[in-house]
């Protein structure tokens, strides 16, 4: 109960409670005042539905009304039947809507007594007018139209108006009222507009007093009591003030005044015991010091102990040491000193047996400390003494001795030493060595300490053992490593050895096979697997072999027989040619070798090497070489018999004068044809053999062309003309080889084109390319002889071309010629059209010479030389290679003259070195540049050396030729001005510099440079 | 006797000329022909004592000539045929028996000697 009167009173049910009835309440008023508006709208809608029928109804009875006083008028006007007949359905009509009308009206609920006096009057009119009708009408059927008339404007009108004037009223009483209802529809619309507003607001009231009552209630308080807790922070104890609230926060306020005071106690308390605690500190005090006076008389116990610890100490740390060493000498370093240490010895030494391979005795001191190094040999071949009883009496011994000179050197200051051996046994129990410790100090060895030694050096034994144990282990192990190691090595090489081997055997294009002694198959290499497209290893060769599809030279014996023979060792050594059908009906032709394979003393055959050597191109060579035989044969022999018959006739028949004439006239042909056709067969077989020498010089390339055009002018029918540029287009060429073609050309063109009348010629620049079209329209070449017209004795055969004469080595030759310039040739034909060849020539650019020192040389090697050499000065060099090309570079450029010319006399071309000299000096712009004339020959004997001009003897040294470089240079550059061509004024001024001129005033032009200098001192 | 006819195939102007003069000369009759075509056309259109065709022409060699000769059922099949020809090579003349030529003559050959061997054949 308590819990649930706390509970009504917390403070969350509380807010949740305001907040939950609120939205409660206003969510029903909201709900509610909608739906209420709604009902009433939906009402007044209805009623205005309703009353719009009725409203419709009292409407179209005015209608009515008029309608029937608009029918029954014009019965009265124009007196036809069927005027009437509608007047009088209309006025029954009228008449029952006039009954649903009033009906309506006595059931309306405003204004119901104006309508039913409104409608009674219309129906009192109503009948009166009616009677008037009926009147009307008897008298229309008597034809008195006055009588009608009277009656109408006395009566009928104003009854009509007066019906009129009633409807009309009643009309507008019922849209008086359709308004009204529709105001109030209105309203109510505008009211459920009104609801969303009035919520917005609601909400906001009640949002606002929720906040209010949130501070005052809630967050008020909580300030307050914080308030509060800084202050007790700072030791004040404040209280809340208590009220009388049962919510959380009455409840805070009740457990934070609670908590004050529980404070406030604590405090208090805690101050009074502190009081005390100092007045216990006081006594410990006094007691601590009693305490201090006792440990210092327990540590003086405690020295005591120590010393014996110690000792003990340098067992254990010499105990541990035994184990945890790899290496002998750090084992070794580590125990001795720690054993001779905790046993209180002064030197030790550990001796081992170490027979030899041989297993003789061999002992030998692996390790010594606190001896002098020379007191004992390291290795010895015999012990004697108590060292040679140890190995047999496995005891320990000791050994009271005077201490030697050696020693006294080492432990200075002692008579006598004490010697203790120490067996050191092996897990077999055997002596494998001995430990000697030496003590120099005290006399007799102690029972208990003889005792801890033999306990110390026995572990010590076994602790060595194991660590010889292990060191022979790593030892085998390391030697097996490297045995491995090698090993490894070895089958490396062996295998690269192999794979070279087995790459060597593949990649030969013979098939190769090895084969034991009874002829099965121990190897075979791929190619071999492929000419018997299948698997060899391990089958007998014979076997494999036999399924091939073999035609052998060697007429009668197979080849499988053959293999077979060898085998048995008939033959011993096997050379065979034979012919293989594969795949494709292609034939191969291959050789077959083989030999016995001996060991390497060659006493044992050990198999056979078989090997087929693939020689089909081979074969292919040989076919060619006979066809072409046979072709030259034919070529040379169907003239040469053409001439020896007509001359064996001469010779033996009496002939006509004419018929001799005829005779000797055909000889003469067909001689001049086989003239023809040695020498042209000559020249290919030159061209074709690299023999052919080609003098290549500049060919000026319109001229030519006319030169040869004018060969053909008037020699046959067709006319040959030339279309193209008339500047001048150079090729590098031989000129008689250049002619040589185009004439073969135009031969071809010519001939093939019987009955054409003209041939074309075309020269055309093309990007550095020279391109002649020689075309001819006459029988063109047939597709299928395209491919071969270039090839040796190749005529296209057909009965158009029967008479046409000629070699068949025409256009191999121009094909051979052209090629070796550099160039090439193409041809379209057409059959019937004609055909035009191209022949397709890189241009020649002439170099220009102007500035650059001019080597005019045709050994490369010898301008290279020379080209490097003056490199060191900076200097611009052009090589040319005859004195064509240098004429025409002279010529060609006009911009400046070189700066030095070394002319060799034997050129490239047929002009010598002097044409080109006797150029320079001609040429007043020239005449100046300085030449050097090198020549292996001497010049001829009018010669003479001119200030600008020497001879120097080939073969020279590049430093002479430098040496009259500088020379002429240095004579040149001593005439007053100096005039270059546009260039680089930097490289000018410097390599004038590097002549020893320096430049004084230096004038730059459009296309030249002037240039003033003076002699510098220091240069020689 | 009437006059015996001969056919000459050869695509050489020249060496036809030599042989139609060698022979016309001594009352024979000549059929010339410029290549192995008209050659086989020739063979249809007369009958000859005597066929003269030189190894290599145009469009039928004389070897392949020969071989049609042989195997059809032409009038001429047995008539002697004498090949002209500049191949000197063994296998040549073994193809060239083969396919039934009777007498096989290298050129240059001696005009004279070429009657000699007309004779015989005709007379044969």
């Amino acid at each position: 109960m308590v819990a649930m009167v706390k509970k009504r009173k917390s403070l969350a049910y509380r807010i949740l409670m305001l907040i939950g009835i609120g939205m409660f309440v206003f969510v029903v008023l909201m709900i509610s005042a909608y739906f209420g508006i709604n009902h009433f709208r939906k009402q007044i809608v209805a009623k205005i539905d309703d009353y719009v029928i009725i409203q419709q109804r009292a409407d179209k009875l005015h209608d009515q009304y008029n309608a029937v006083a608009l029918a029954f008028r014009g019965h009265l006007a124009f007196g036809k039947q069927e005027f009437l007949d509608e007047a009088n359905r209309n006025r029954a009509t009228f008449g029952q809507m006039l009954g649903a009308v009033k009906q309506d009206a006595a059931q309306s609920v405003q204004f119901r007594d104006e309508k039913v006096r409104l409608l009674d009057h219309v129906e009192t009119n109503w009948r009166d007018y009616e009677s008037l009708l009926e009147k009307s009408t008897m008298l229309k059927q008597q034809g008195d139209m006055a009588s009608i008339y009277v009656i109408a404007s006395e009566r009928g009108t104003p009854a009509l108006r007066a019906i009129n004037s009633d409807l009309q009223q009643i009309n507008e009483l019922y849209q008086l009222e359709l308004d009204q209802m529709l105001k109030q529809k209105e309203s109510y619309d505008s009211m459920e507009l009104a609801i969303p507003v009035v919520m917005l607001v609601g909400s906001f009231l009640s949002g606002l007093l929720m906040v209010r009552f949130l501070r005052r209630d809630v967050v008020d308080p909580i300030m307050a009591m914080e308030r509060n807790v800084q202050q007790i922070r700072y030791g004040h104890y404040v209280f809340m003030k208590e009220s009388d609230r049962e919510d959380e926060i009455g409840m805070l306020e009740q457990g934070f005044n609670h908590m004050v005071r529980e404070l406030e106690m604590r405090h208090q308390e805690l101050e009074d015991s502190n009081v005390e605690l100092i007045s216990q500190r006081d006594t410990l005090e006094s007691q601590n010091e009693e305490i201090m006076a006792q440990q210092i008389e327990l540590e003086d116990t405690l020295g005591k102990l120590t010393n014996r610890e110690k000792e003990l100490e340098l067992i254990t740390e010499y105990q541990e040491k035994l184990t945890g060493y790899v290496e002998l000498l750090p084992f070794f370093e580590g125990t001795f000193t720690s054993l001779l240490q905790a046993l209180d010895q002064d030197a030790a030494m550990v001796l081992l047996h170490k027979p030899t391979p041989t297993n003789e005795s061999r002992y030998e001191v692996v390790y010594s400390v606190g001896y002098p190094a020379s007191l004992f040999p390291r290795i010895e071949v015999e012990l004697y003494g108590k060292a040679a009883r140890i190995f047999t009496e496995k005891k320990t011994m000791t050994h009271k001795r005077t201490v030697s000179e050696m020693e006294r050197g080492v432990h200075l200051g002692y008579e006598y030493a004490i010697d203790q051996y120490f067996p050191l046994l092996d897990d077999q129990q055997q002596v494998y060595g001995f430990i000697l410790m030496t003590n120099y100090q005290c006399g007799e060895v102690e029972e208990a300490r003889q005792q801890l030694s033999k306990g110390l050096v026995k572990q010590f034994s076994l602790a060595l053992f194991a660590q010889l144990m292990n060191e022979e282990r790593r030892n085998q192990s390391a030697a097996l490593a490297h045995l491995n190691d090698e090993l490894t090595r070895e089958q490396q090489n062996l295998e690269e050895q192999r794979d070279l081997i087995r790459s060597i055997l593949e990649s030969t294009h013979e098939g190769i096979v090895m084969c034991d002694l009874e002829g099965r198959v121990v190897f075979a290499n791929q190619r071999m697997e492929e000419v018997v497209s299948g698997n060899l290893v391990g089958s007998l060769l014979t076997n494999a072999l036999a399924g091939l599809p073999v035609s052998s030279k060697n007429k009668g014996v197979s080849m499988t027989d053959i293999i077979s023979q060898f085998i048995a060792g008939e033959h011993t050594e096997l050379q065979e040619r034979f012919t293989l059908k594969l795949v494709d009906d292609k034939l191969t032709h291959f050789e077959l070798y083989a030999n016995q394979v001996s060991d390497e003393a060659g006493s044992e055959t050990r198999g056979f090497l078989f090997v087929f050597r693939d020689r089909t191109d081979e074969e292919k060579v040989d076919e060619l070489k006979n066809e072409f035989v046979s072709i030259v044969s034919h070529e040379l022999r169907t003239p040469l018999a053409t001439v020896l018959g007509f001359m064996e006739i001469l010779l033996h028949r009496q002939l006509t004068v004419e018929k001799q004439r005829k005779y000797m006239e055909i000889i003469y042909k067909e001689a001049n044809r086989l003239s023809n056709l040695i020498n042209d067969f000559l020249d290919l077989q030159r061209m074709e053999s690299g023999k052919q020498v080609y003098h290549f010089t500049p060919l000026e390339m319109t001229g030519i062309l006319s030169d040869v055009m004018e060969q053909w002018r008037g020699k046959e029918a067709h006319e040959i003309k030339l279309v193209g540029p008339t500047d001048p287009v150079y090729v590098h060429g031989d000129h008689d080889r250049v002619t040589q073609v185009l004439h073969n050309l135009i031969s071809n063109a010519v001939k093939y084109s019987p009955g054409a009348e003209q041939v074309d010629l075309s020269v055309r620049v093309k990007s550095s390319r020279l391109l002649i079209d020689v075309t001819d329209y006459g029988l063109g070449i047939p597709e299928e002889s395209q491919e071969n017209i270039f090839t040796k004795f190749y005529r296209v055969d057909n009965s158009d071309r029967r008479q046409i004469g000629g070699t068949g080595l025409g256009l191999a030759i121009v094909k051979e010629i052209v090629e070796a310039h550099g160039g090439s040739i193409r041809f379209v034909s057409q059959v019937g059209r004609g055909t035009t060849f191209t022949v397709d020539l890189p241009v020649y650019d002439v170099p220009d010479v102007a500035g650059k020192i001019v080597i005019l040389e045709d050994d490369d090697n010898l301008t290279h030389m020379i080209e490097e050499a003056l490199q060191r000065w900076s200097l611009p060099t052009v090589q040319l290679h005859s004195a064509e090309e240098a004429i025409l570079s002279l010529r060609n450029h006009q911009s400046g003259s070189p700066l030095l010319c070394i002319v060799d006399i034997q050129l490239k071309g047929p002009k010598l070195g002097w044409e080109f000299i006797s150029e320079l000096n001609q040429n007043q712009y020239y005449a100046s540049t300085p030449v050097i004339v090198t020549s292996v020959i001497e010049p001829p004997s009018h010669y003479q050396e001119k200030a600008s001009e020497k001879f120097v003897r080939k073969p020279f040294s590049v430093e002479r030729l430098l040496a009259v470089v500088q020379q002429l240079m240095k004579q040149q550059a001593e005439s007053p001005d100096f005039v270059f061509p546009v260039q680089d004024e930097l490289a000018i001024t410097e390599s004038l510099r590097e002549q020893g001129l320096e430049v004084t005033d230096i004038k730059v032009n459009e296309d030249f440079i002037e240039v003033d200098v003076k002699k510098r001192d220091n240069f020689e | 006797m009437s006059m015996k006819k001969i056919l000459i195939a050869d695509d050489e102007f020249a060496l036809r000329f030599l042989l139609t003069e060698t022979l016309a000369d001594e009352g024979y009759e000549i059929v010339e022909a410029e290549d192995g075509q008209e050659a086989v056309l020739a063979l249809g259109e007369h009958t000859f004592d005597l066929i003269i065709l030189d190894y290599m022409m145009p469009e039928k060699t004389g070897v392949e000539v020969c071989q049609w000769l042989r195997a059809s059922g032409n009038a001429n099949v047995d008539v002697p045929v004498i090949l002209l020809t500049a191949k000197t090579q063994e296998k040549d003349r073994e193809k060239a028996m083969e396919v039934g030529v009777t007498t096989y003559m290298i050129k240059p050959f001696s005009p004279l000697q070429l009657l000699d061997v007309v004779a015989d054949l005709l007379q044969g």
